[in-house]
């Protein structure tokens, strides 16, 4: 066997492992149903709904419609949201670059 | 989303109320020496705010409210000797409203001190949030 055929076999093999990893089962721990893509995709719903508010109290501070305590209080929510959001994503990231570098 | 999150809404009610009661003094203190316009009229009358908790039911949680701004009517007005005033009886004495600026004062003096207690309980809740967030950073 050459080297060539050996690396091809193991790059379908790769690719065969990339595609169920990222279809729906791809993530999802054994033992309760939810997976870690689910959960990630409703963090992010939560902060776009908490990041559009901030948005909307922003522009109705803007015009001069909105309460100051409502806009500081939206605001914050979604800075916090945000802020929660990047850091979990940075975390997981690091992780995956982690298990990346294993030497195999 | 999380308790530290409902720490600062509530918080935030706790200062629009403190908001409404700089407000309602406010009122009172410009127009402390608001006279009767006309003779036998009322003057300004001293306007008193007062709070009760509420139910959010959005929230799930008990936060501040503005019960109701009412207007002091068991506290007499001053009499004030002023023959040339519009408002002025026969006898030349106007009704003054019933506003003791010294208690405004105190009144405010309370209010700052309450609103800057609700902001201590927002920049808290924030810090505490970053602080956790952080734990994650190492």
């Amino acid at each position: 066997m050459t080297i060539d055929q050996v690396s091809s076999a193991a790059a379908s093999n790769i690719y065969k492992t990339a595609q169920n990893i990222s279809g729906d089962k791809g993530l999802s721990s054994d033992n309760d149903g939810v997976s870690f893509g689910n959960m990630v995709k409703e963090g992010v719903r939560d902060t776009i709904q908490s990041v559009r508010q901030g948005e909307q109290a922003s522009a109705a501070a803007v015009t001069g419609e909105a309460d100051i305590n409502d806009v500081v209080d939206a605001i914050t929510k979604a800075e916090l949201t945000l802020q929660t959001v990047v850091t979990v994503r940075d975390r997981m990231i690091s992780a995956y670059q982690d298990i990346m570098r294993m030497p195999i | 989303m999380s308790e530290l999150f409902d720490a600062m809404t509530i918080a935030t009610h706790g200062m629009r109320a403190q908001g409404t009661r700089i407000r309602v003094i406010s009122e009172n203190v410009s127009n402390a020496n608001t006279a009767a316009t006309t003779p036998g009229a009322d003057p300004y009358t001293r306007q008193i705010i007062s709070f009760k908790n509420e139910y959010d039911r959005e929230m799930g949680r008990d936060r501040i409210t503005v019960d109701k701004v009412e207007k002091v009517q068991n506290e007499p007005f001053p009499i004030k000797y002023m023959p040339d005033h519009p408002g002025a009886d026969e006898s030349g004495h106007v009704k003054m409203p019933n506003v003791n600026p010294l208690i405004e004062a105190m009144d405010m003096r309370e209010a700052q001190r309450t609103y800057e207690a609700n902001l201590g309980m927002v920049e808290q809740s924030r810090t505490m949030f970053l602080q956790t967030i952080d734990l994650l950073r190492r």
